[in-house]
């Protein structure tokens, strides 16, 4: 009886007229209700800025894929190559500098530095310049990007001009950058002998960056690390 | 003839005074409901319209990247040269097994249309190399029919205006083998 009874308290302690308890609820929570859905409408919160970044992250996703791809032809056609520069980028990160990082801001122009040729191997992985992004402007597209470039070689090429302007309207469209961050021989594998002579398996390691800026102005930024294994014939 | 004192605090007849809304104060409280019910009902219009466009935009990035990764699953030789113009219509992968484009697609009322390039590329790889000697050397080097650009494009009716999504990406011979023909 005596908890019917104060459970009866609380129910007319709510309900009460005197004390408006249950009026001050009523009136807070709608008038959170209309602040909030004010607030919406007039400060235009939708769903546009998720769909912008994921269309842009999607379509950053496929570029790094393909660049992998490409990058994974380069090794496999140019094996000898690709380990002198590994060795010699190595060398000058072990020794403290970042060289993936000045491989891109020491070069004002299409090519490496001079004292650092071995930059050359990675450097076409490198297409625009984070200023020439951030200031909305692509001008260094032609002078910076030399992978489907024809003006070192005439010729041959069928493409090359046309995918690049298509491909520039891309980049220009969702206005993002892919930037070859890094590269990693994360795993050098025991020579094995197989038929044909003896084969190394190595575990290479290509990370990514990507930034894209969407059509509100907001920066997300993005790492794509892709992991392969490279076979390669064992020569020293 | 009795009255009842009705006014009088200790008459058993008394009535409380109830006192009404006066016309100004409905008007006053009409107008700051229309005024604070604008916003909703513009939000639950806008809200189904953004639902509307985040649906479709989500079911055409979703389609581009679809027919993407069937183009990639195709054998290189199968994908043919489609470079340079939205509007040619080609096959797509083997006599077996094809995939001819544009692709139209209604989902829930909306039509999406997918078309595709796709560009014969010949990349200029730098190749850095050091000799027995000592001297490093710089080659540039084409490689000719290891490289595709793939470039897919679906669109459909927006809310007043054409909405579009594209993907960019390659397509090598890497696991074909190789018949790379090289050019210094």
């Amino acid at each position: 009886m005596k908890e019917l009874n104060e459970k009866m308290t609380i129910v007319k302690l709510l309900g009460s007229r005197d004390n408006g308890f249950a009026l001050t609820l009523v009136i807070v929570f709608i008038g959170v209700f209309f602040t909030m859905a004010t607030m919406f409408y007039y400060f235009n919160l939708n769903q546009k800025p998720l769909v912008d970044l994921l269309d842009r992250s999607t379509a950053t996703d496929y570029l790094v894929s393909g660049l992998a791809e490409i990058f994974k032809m380069k090794v496999k056609e140019f094996p000898e190559e690709f380990r002198e520069s590994m060795i010699r980028v190595e060398s000058e990160a072990s020794s403290g500098a970042n060289p993936w990082a000045n491989m891109q801001t020491t070069s004002s122009a299409s090519d490496p530095p001079s004292n650092k040729k071995y930059y050359n191997y990675f450097h076409d992985f490198k297409f625009v310049t984070d200023s020439s992004w951030e200031t909305g402007t692509m001008s260094s597209w032609n002078a910076y990007w030399q992978l489907f470039s024809d003006s070192i070689f005439k010729g041959t090429e069928q493409d090359n001009t046309a995918f690049k302007n298509t491909m520039r309207e891309f980049v220009e469209k969702y206005d993002f950058i892919v930037d070859l961050s890094e590269i990693k021989r994360i795993h050098i594998g025991l020579p094995e002998a197989r038929s044909g002579g003896e084969f190394v398996t190595d575990l290479i390691q290509i990370t990514f960056d990507s930034k894209y800026k969407t059509s509100a102005k907001i920066v997300g930024k993005r790492r794509h690390d892709i992991t392969f294994d490279f076979k390669r014939r064992f020569t020293n | 003839m009795y009255r009842p004192d009705r006014r009088n605090i200790n008459s058993p007849f008394r009535v409380p005074r109830r006192r009404g809304f006066t016309l100004v104060e409905i008007l006053i409280a009409l107008l700051i409901g229309v005024v604070a019910f604008y916003p909703i009902i513009q939000l639950f219009q806008s809200g189904i319209k953004d639902s509307m466009h985040a649906t479709n935009w989500t079911q055409g990035r979703e389609l581009a990247k679809s027919y993407t990764d069937s183009i990639l699953s195709q054998k290189y030789d199968d994908l043919p040269h489609g470079g340079g113009s939205w509007t040619a219509s080609f096959v797509v992968g083997s006599a077996a097994n094809p995939l001819r484009f544009p692709k139209s697609d209604v989902i829930k009322g909306v039509q999406f249309k997918t078309t595709c390039q796709i560009f014969d590329l010949v990349p200029t790889f730098g190749n850095y190399s050091i000799n027995r000697a000592g001297t490093e050397t710089i080659d540039h080097l084409k490689l000719k029919n290891v490289l595709k650009g793939v470039i897919v494009k679906t669109t459909w009716k927006g809310v007043g205006k054409d909405l579009e999504y594209w993907v960019l990406t390659f397509k090598t011979n890497l696991f074909q083998g190789t018949n790379t023909v090289f050019e210094r």
